[in-house]
């Protein structure tokens, strides 16, 4: 088949123009939100997703990327190792997706992380379990590490709160808790602060009264928990039904800043101070903004694992601007090492890797007339 | 402290008691495990709590919660168990555990959809939580009230069973089925019955779980139904009196060993009592005769 010389021409330059514009096109750049939205850690994977969506979105509509979308799938890990595994396998398959945001816990997460190794794929887990780093280079926690916030909430135990006995009442089938519960009495006990009870419960367990019989009767002058918000809650209340006198101070860690630590613990968790990535409302000009405009979209207050979603959305979206413009998995890993200064609405407001461990400061938070406010510091 | 973990240990065992009490019941008469029995024991819970949360008051909440999960545990029969009733027994008896997780799970799914999979709590001052001295011991109204509902329902249960012609034919069918049969009994009606009272009493059991530990969430029947196993083997499979003082030895053994021993070993303990008391007494503390599986013969 002859076609005329002048039409061949014609077709060549189409094709070009053709060409060019689809280098130029915006491109998506896919990302698994891989959270716990059923099972026994949905109340931190729930919001936790929520957030990053919400992130996403904002990111897209503000063209973060220079024209190009952040694209996002969600997936369920059900709160279980097998199903979180599966899905990084799955995905990991997909040559489109370039990395994943999850699992949620570190029960699901250390595995995951052996698996993401394996394939090659960027996993930024929720968790801070450290041991997750020891799967390989492709593995990331989000939340600081027990290393750097037990010695703080240590240090505002005795400095701060000036107890000197204290009892501590853990999860015994989550990692993350046992390693800071540890890493608490580890810190404390070289100051010579005196630990007079350990014990543990389970996440599904709601009857502590033989735990809370127990603790009243070690004498402490401090009890406290590592649990999330709904366990310490009721921990607090049958501790008090159980005779701990109201000059005890109760301290907890970031797990317990959830809605749920007052909606269950009424009046019983007044006074009650935890450190806390996420102040309620916000205290950066950037986590106010956030705050309202999470309200206003989604009709609720953001709470702390929201506003870790948002902010771990956050990072990531930087990581891949920085490994723009033909982001891979493997550049994307390289500028998440680097992570330097992100703004983000935890902490202090800016979130750094440092040999990939995060790092964003931490504030006190206590139960005051049944809302969260920055505790004396 | 001793005597206030006995205490506490007493009251644990009691709730444990009446979610055993339930399961066995069940098995006395089907020689089924219905693994469904703790999302019934969840179900009461949210229906006690919603029906609170309507403004009415407690007293009228708990009837409503038995009735409630006593339907739901009708509608387990009726699409796990009932359908497999043609097969042989020991395919009926595996089926049947599948079928009941199965069935299990649709109650568990709707109860985190309801949820949100959120912990929800009885409002505040639902009952006093305020505690009393009583010979040195702090006591709670909610204790008090936990025990009270406890022996009631273990008093009316025992007078159904062995005071009504009602309870007569159950214990007929759990005796000898076809000789139950032949005299006119009607096994659908005794199914129906039973499975409706142990999910009343699973439902009570809910209300004062959620109530005395203030938490309602969708899995809180999961470590319930793995503790009324041990209570029930405890007791003797199938026993009425079994599973309540199996449930009694196993709140009090709870209670003590995770008073006086590291947190973690509360469950070694817990399964090392059981494997020594099955070493003594393999049918469990009150022999129950066997009587021929009805899952055979319709």
């Amino acid at each position: 088949m002859n076609f005329p010389r002048k039409t061949l021409k014609y077709l060549a330059v189409m094709a070009g123009i053709a060409l060019v514009a689809h280098g130029a096109q915006a491109a998506d750049r896919k990302i698994v939100i891989l959270q716990a939205l059923t099972g026994g850690a949905a109340f931190v994977g729930v919001p936790a997703s929520e957030g990053m969506k919400f992130a996403a979105d904002e990111l897209n509509a503000k063209n973060f990327l220079g024209g190009d979308k952040i694209v996002y799938e969600v997936s369920d890990s059900a709160s279980a190792r097998a199903q979180a595994m599966a899905a990084v396998t799955r995905y990991a398959a997909d040559p489109n997706v370039l990395m994943i945001l999850g699992p949620t816990t570190a029960v699901e997460a250390i595995p995951s992380a052996g698996v993401a190794n394996d394939a090659k794929i960027p996993m930024k887990a929720m968790t801070n379990a450290i041991a997750l780093l020891n799967a390989g280079p492709w593995g990331f926690i989000s939340a600081q590490t027990p290393s750097i916030t037990m010695p703080q909430l240590g240090d505002y135990a005795i400095d701060v709160a000036k107890v000197k006995a204290c009892a501590t009442i853990r999860f015994t089938d989550n990692e993350a808790y046992v390693d800071l519960e540890r890493l608490f009495v580890e810190h404390t006990e070289k100051r010579g602060m005196k630990i007079v009870d350990r014990t543990g419960i389970k996440q599904v367990d709601s009857d502590f009264s033989t735990i809370a019989t127990r603790i009243v009767a070690s004498k402490p002058d401090c009890v406290v928990l590592f649990t999330l918000g709904p366990s310490a809650a009721n921990l607090t209340i049958q501790l008090k039904q159980a005779g701990l006198p109201a000059s005890v101070r109760i301290l907890g860690q970031t797990g317990l800043s959830s809605p749920q630590l007052v909606s269950i613990g009424g009046a019983a968790v007044e006074g009650l101070v935890f450190n806390s990535d996420w102040t309620p409302g916000g205290n950066t000009p950037v986590g106010k903004a956030f705050a309202e405009a999470y309200k206003a979209k989604t009709g609720k207050d953001a709470d702390n694992w929201a506003a870790l979603g948002y902010s771990y959305m956050n990072v990531v979206a930087h990581a891949i601007k920085a490994a723009s413009p033909n982001p891979t998995r493997e550049k994307i890993r390289d500028a998440l090492t680097k992570t330097k200064d992100v703004p983000v609405v935890v902490g202090t407001g800016k979130y750094s890797y440092i040999d990939r461990i995060p790092n964003y400061g931490s504030i006190f938070l206590m139960v005051k007339d049944g809302k969260f406010v920055v505790a004396p510091q | 402290m001793i005597a206030q973990q006995l205490l506490n240990g007493l009251v644990l065992g009691g709730v444990y008691a009446l979610f055993a009490l339930g399961f066995t019941l069940i098995f006395g008469i089907h020689r089924i495990m219905n693994m469904a029995h703790g999302a019934v024991f969840m179900s009461g819970a949210f229906i006690g709590l919603f029906t609170v949360q309507a403004g009415l008051p407690l007293w009228l909440a708990l009837p409503v919660a038995m009735v409630g999960a006593g339907l739901i545990s009708i509608f387990v029969e009726v699409i796990a168990f009932k359908p497999l009733r043609k097969l042989a027994l020991a395919d009926a008896e595996l089926a049947s555990i599948i079928s009941s997780i199965g069935a299990g799970l649709i109650v568990l799914s709707i109860g985190q959809y309801v949820s949100k999979t959120q912990t929800l709590r009885f409002p505040f001052g639902t009952v006093p939580i305020e505690a009393i001295q009583v010979l040195g011991l702090r006591v709670t109204m909610l204790q008090l009230l936990m025990l009270g509902v406890a022996i009631l329902m273990v008093l009316l249960l025992a007078f159904y069973l062995y005071r009504t012609p009602q309870g007569r034919q159950i214990r007929a069918v759990a005796g000898n089925y076809r000789a139950a049969q032949l005299l006119g009994v009607n096994p659908n009606a005794i199914f129906y019955q039973t499975f409706f009272l142990s999910g009343a009493l699973a439902g009570a059991a809910g209300v004062l779980v959620g109530l005395a530990f203030n938490s309602v969430q969708f899995l809180m029947g999961e470590p319930f139904l793995l503790k009324a196993f041990v209570a029930i083997i405890l007791g003797g499979l199938g026993s009425v009196p079994g599973a309540l003082v199996g449930g009694l030895v196993l709140g009090l053994l709870q209670s003590m060993s995770a008073a006086y021993l590291p947190a973690l070993m509360v469950d070694a303990v817990i399964f090392i009592f059981l494997f020594l008391i099955l070493m003594v007494r393999p049918d469990g503390l009150f022999v129950q005769s066997m009587p021929e599986s009805p899952t055979k013969r319709v």
